[in-house]
């Protein structure tokens, strides 16, 4: 069961529009987690030399308008189905990885990084 | 955000938000290259960078057991990282920092943390024989490096991306452990751009976090 959340929306980010524009702070509305997924009420993100790759649109294949930043910690606010390992109000972190689907054999050696599907965080 | 709970890292306790989110990346980097490199307790270890991953690398390097050297560029940090942990300090503009290694005896390992592709080049030397220059910092331009400079004394080159949520685990654990922490200077997420700024002008010290 997914379990109702804390936040109240909207949320404020700061965004890039296009690569290698400025920062923007506006608000957006708050994600529902899906499937296998939380929702993290962001505390605090570190702002790394390789967010620069993200802001002047130097890593390929990445979307825009995009919020920046691989070193998120935060709290649950709520859990998307099919999740029981993790609970509302846990403090977590989120790094460069961000997610993988366990589709291919890559997957099941734990070589991560070199997923052909690798999913990064909001770099 | 919404994130795959596969991404997910568990945060201790004993670490507040600002400082456990460098650890994310530039502490679970320089952390989990280092515990793979390869050296041994008591080996010569130099971390060339007293940067954002720099001043990360130099107290794991120590924490790991490791002969420390930082190699930074003007005497500015030289305090500082013997402060965190190096037992030695090279400054590289004042000297050759290869050769300074050579006269310990060469490094096993060389972090290299600042993101510049000539200051990799002119570290190579500074290898002892089996060592090891890891890449952690990202530039585009090519590392200059001979064959016969890699094949006398069997050396290597490797690049080095983060880890996994389980690494970042074990990078928060290790750090609450022993008392690594990153030096941090917070903005809020109002002042995103004016962080970003400070962190290109390579005068934070060091890594810029945004509070919420």
């Amino acid at each position: 069961m997914a379990t109702p959340r804390i936040a109240i929306a909207p949320m404020k980010v700061a965004l890039i529009t296009k690569p290698g524009a400025d920062f923007e702070i506006v608000e957006r509305e708050i994600p529902t987690p899906g499937a296998r997924q939380v929702l993290i009420k962001v505390h605090a993100c570190g702002i790394c030399h390789s967010d620069v790759l993200t802001k002047e649109g130097m890593w390929p294949g990445i979307q825009y308008p995009r919020v920046p930043g691989h070193e998120v910690v935060g709290v649950i606010d709520e859990l998307g189905e099919g999740v029981s390992e993790w609970n509302r109000g846990q403090r977590v972190g989120v790094g460069w990885h961000g997610g993988q689907d366990g589709t291919c054999l890559s997957c099941g050696a734990g070589r991560f990084s070199k997923l052909p599907k690798f999913e990064n965080s909001g770099h | 955000m919404a994130v795959p709970v596969e991404a997910l890292a568990a945060i201790p306790e004993s670490l507040n938000a600002a400082e456990a989110a460098p650890l994310l990346c530039a502490g679970l980097t320089t952390f989990n290259s280092l515990r793979h490199s390869g050296a041994l307790p008591g080996d010569l270890v130099a971390v060339e960078g007293v940067g954002g991953l720099g001043h990360l690398g130099i107290q794991y390097a120590n924490k790991f057991g490791y002969k420390v050297a930082a190699i930074g560029r003007g005497s500015e940090n030289a305090a500082l990282a013997q402060k965190l942990g190096a037992t030695i300090y090279i400054d590289s503009n004042g000297s050759n920092a290869a050769e300074e290694l050579q006269k310990l005896g060469g490094a096993q390992v060389i972090l290299a943390t600042a993101p510049s592709s000539k200051a990799m080049s002119a570290l190579i030397d500074g290898l002892a024989p089996n060592g090891k220059l890891i890449v952690v910092g990202a530039t585009f331009d090519p590392i200059e490096v001979t064959p016969i400079q890699l094949i006398s004394g069997s050396r290597a080159i490797q690049g080095w991306s983060a880890g996994t949520p389980a690494d970042s685990e074990d990078t928060l654990h290790f750090s609450e452990l022993t008392g690594v922490r990153p030096m941090i200077e917070t903005y809020p997420l109002e002042k995103a751009a004016e962080a970003y700024a400070r962190m290109l002008s390579g005068h934070a010290k060091f890594r810029v976090v945004l509070t919420m």
